[in-house]
């Protein structure tokens, strides 16, 4: 397990360096600025909107990772056909899919905490007038969380389960983002079509999401278990 | 030497061949332990089983004798039943020869002198 | 752990495989006993490759059974692998892991794998354990391949065309490693390969496939000594008609008719002289190379 563990960290190690520049990439520059402008003594910014921002655009360029995460997984060694080797190795399909899935969930995962850590914690420590509290307890900044939380599951199930059944990666990848655009347009042209715009809440839209993903991850995984063919 | 795979000699015969007529020549003399199996199987990359082959071939004819531990000698009797197969072997080639010229219909006069000239062209 | 007992390494029972309509495996029984050298040999499609990878539980059989050493292929794959030591003909071993790396990913997952003897291969083919994958030629890659299978001691050693596009030196040196395992203690290997000469330097037994079938299976001295080309010159007037048994293939070329009988004996002989007049009857002995090239194109004249 080990072994199997290391060479799929190898593997990704290119996607997690850029997935740890595009996560922490907009948090530096913010962090930055802030500084900078307060040692100049200008006015810097006040209040927590700023560094939402910052959250949403670093959870929001990670989801790319996160897509790629997804459909990385199983298609990358079919493509460069390393999975033929491994196929002959005395592993079960099971230690392999396992092994994949201990970087591919933990690194979305890592994403996620990191933001939530420095949004949440740091950024009260360090900035004037954000209070943790006051952020959670808006409305806008929930719905926030809820649609990139409900994105990121989806695209990393649905990369997954692509990446099961395909043999390009970057096809996998592509079609989580395709399987993202039918949800939201699905749900708003159904809307639309019928003249009940509203009618899905938010939250109809994020159990539809986190189902997409979920239900994608676990068709991959009894897929690629029962599959024969590397 | 040399194992030819394209043969229609089986392998094991070669080998068997070849190891009589280096006993016949007296490159192995009676008491002297030939090369192991490994060692043959490796020098002319063949397959362990088919020296094996060779080699119990080559005890039943009573060339050669399994000494326990110590591998395969040539017999006391070696020589003589060398040259015993060796005979029989030539006359396998020299009947292969004829059957040939006779096809070609060369009478046996003829087929006679291509002997002695083959004779003479074999000189050492 | 334990082995299901069996005297045979391999054995398939109806064998089929399907891709769409075409049948690349039909039918195929057969049983290898152990410590035995198997070659398989056939023409470019004939359903070797497909029969290894069934074999290695790599692709499902669309009918039949097989069983390595004992075990199911398709259900018990994984334990079948830690037993076989395959050697495929195209490799795809991680093309960033160094020499030193993938012996080390592939050293755990065995239980069997033998350090001292990896070295001795390590140094026999002369691989740096530095180096690159991507950076090793075709002939160090096999090399490397062949170490991988046979350093974790292997009952069975299945090599799928190993010596296909290898120049000369390279495939002496890789053949003298697959012997050096063979030396070591006692194994069956089953490989397939285009190098008649390959085969008919390590295997005791041949499997001759053709289309999906499995057309012949005997010993290969037995093979080689009883299928003999016969040359027969007619005489004025006597046309050539139904060959003698067992005929594989045959060529007429004005008085000139000749045929490869499978099952020679000297009553083909008699046959031949009874039912026809001849001005002449010789027989040939043939190399294994010829014996396949005729058993081939009869096969494909009957078609």
């Amino acid at each position: 397990m080990k072994s199997l563990l290391w060479k799929d960290y190898r593997n990704n190690r290119l996607l997690l360096i850029f997935g740890f520049a595009v996560c922490v990439g907009p948090w530096i520059i913010a962090i930055v600025r802030y500084i900078q402008l307060s040692m100049k003594g200008e006015d810097v910014w006040w209040g927590a909107d700023p560094w939402v921002s910052t959250f949403s655009v670093s959870v929001g360029l990670s989801l790319i990772t996160i897509a790629m995460l997804g459909g990385n997984a199983i298609a990358a060694e079919r493509a460069d056909r390393s999975a033929e080797f491994l196929a002959y190795l005395p592993v079960s399909r099971k230690s392999i899919l396992l092994s994949k899935a201990l970087i591919a969930v933990p690194t979305a995962l890592v994403i996620w905490m990191v933001n939530l850590v420095l949004l949440f914690w740091v950024t009260p420590c360090i900035a004037e007038g954000v209070s943790a509290a006051d952020m959670v307890r808006r409305p806008e900044v929930r719905e926030m969380l809820g649609v990139l939380a409900a994105t990121s599951i989806l695209l990393l199930g649905s990369g997954w389960f692509w990446s099961a059944v395909l043999n390009s990666h970057g096809l996998a990848t592509g079609m989580s983002f395709f399987v993202l655009a039918v949800v939201v347009l699905g749900i708003t042209g159904i809307e639309y079509g019928l003249g009940v715009e509203g009618f899905f809440t938010n939250k109809t839209i994020t159990i539809v999401s986190l189902v997409v993903g979920i239900g994608g991850y676990m068709a991959g995984c009894g897929y690629y278990l029962r599959r024969l063919e590397p | 030497m040399s194992v030819n795979p394209n043969s229609p000699v089986p392998v094991y015969l070669q080998i068997a061949d070849y190891i009589r007529g280096a006993v016949a020549a007296g490159v192995y003399r009676p008491g002297e332990a030939i090369p192991s199996v490994r060692t043959l199987a490796l020098d002319l990359a063949v397959n362990p089983n088919t020296v094996q082959r060779a080699f119990e071939e080559l005890e039943r004819e009573k060339l050669i004798e399994s000494r326990k531990g110590l591998g395969m000698y040539v017999s006391k009797n070696g020589v003589s039943s060398a040259l015993a197969q060796s005979e029989q072997a030539m006359q396998g080639a020299f009947a292969q020869a004829i059957r040939g010229g006779r096809a070609a219909r060369i009478p046996f006069k003829r087929i006679r002198a291509v002997f002695d000239s083959a004779w003479r062209e074999t000189e050492p | 752990m334990s082995t299901p007992s069996s005297n045979f390494a391999i054995e398939t029972a109806g064998l089929t495989k399907r891709y769409g309509p075409k049948q690349a495996v039909n039918d195929l029984s057969l049983r290898i006993p152990r410590g035995g050298a198997f070659g398989f040999i056939g023409p470019n499609g004939a359903g070797k490759s497909t029969t290894i990878k069934m074999l290695m539980g790599m692709t499902r059989p669309s009918a039949g059974e097989a069983r390595v050493l004992g075990f199911d292929a398709v259900g018990d794959a994984v334990a079948v692998k830690q037993r076989v030591g395959y050697v495929p003909e195209l490799h795809y071993i991680y093309r960033w892991m160094r020499v030193g790396e993938v012996i080390a990913f592939c050293r755990p997952l065995y239980e069997t794998w033998n350090d001292r003897f990896c070295a001795e291969l390590l140094k026999l083919f002369e691989l740096d354990p530095n180096n690159k994958v991507k950076q090793l030629s075709k002939g160090m890659v096999a090399k490397l391949a062949l170490l991988l299978a046979v350093a974790h001691q292997p009952e069975l050693l299945i090599l799928d065309e190993p010596t296909s596009g290898l120049d000369p030196v390279v495939r002496e040196e890789f053949l003298d490693g697959v012997l050096r395992a063979l030396c070591e203690r006692e194994r069956t290997i089953l490989f397939s390969s285009h190098s008649l000469s390959d085969v008919q330097r390590i295997a005791d037994t041949v499997g001759l496939i053709f289309e999906g079938r499995l057309i012949d299976h005997c010993r290969t001295e037995d093979l080689l000594n009883g299928t003999k080309r016969i040359r027969a010159v007619l005489a004025d007037g006597c046309t050539p008609g139904s060959p003698p048994e067992g005929t594989i293939w045959q060529r007429v070329n004005h008085r000139e008719w000749v045929m490869t009988v499978r099952g020679y004996s000297p009553s083909t002989l008699e046959f031949l002289r009874a039912k026809y007049s001849l001005s002449n009857l010789e027989v040939i002995d043939l190399g294994l190379e010829d014996v396949f090239k005729d058993l081939i194109k009869g096969r494909k004249a009957t078609a």
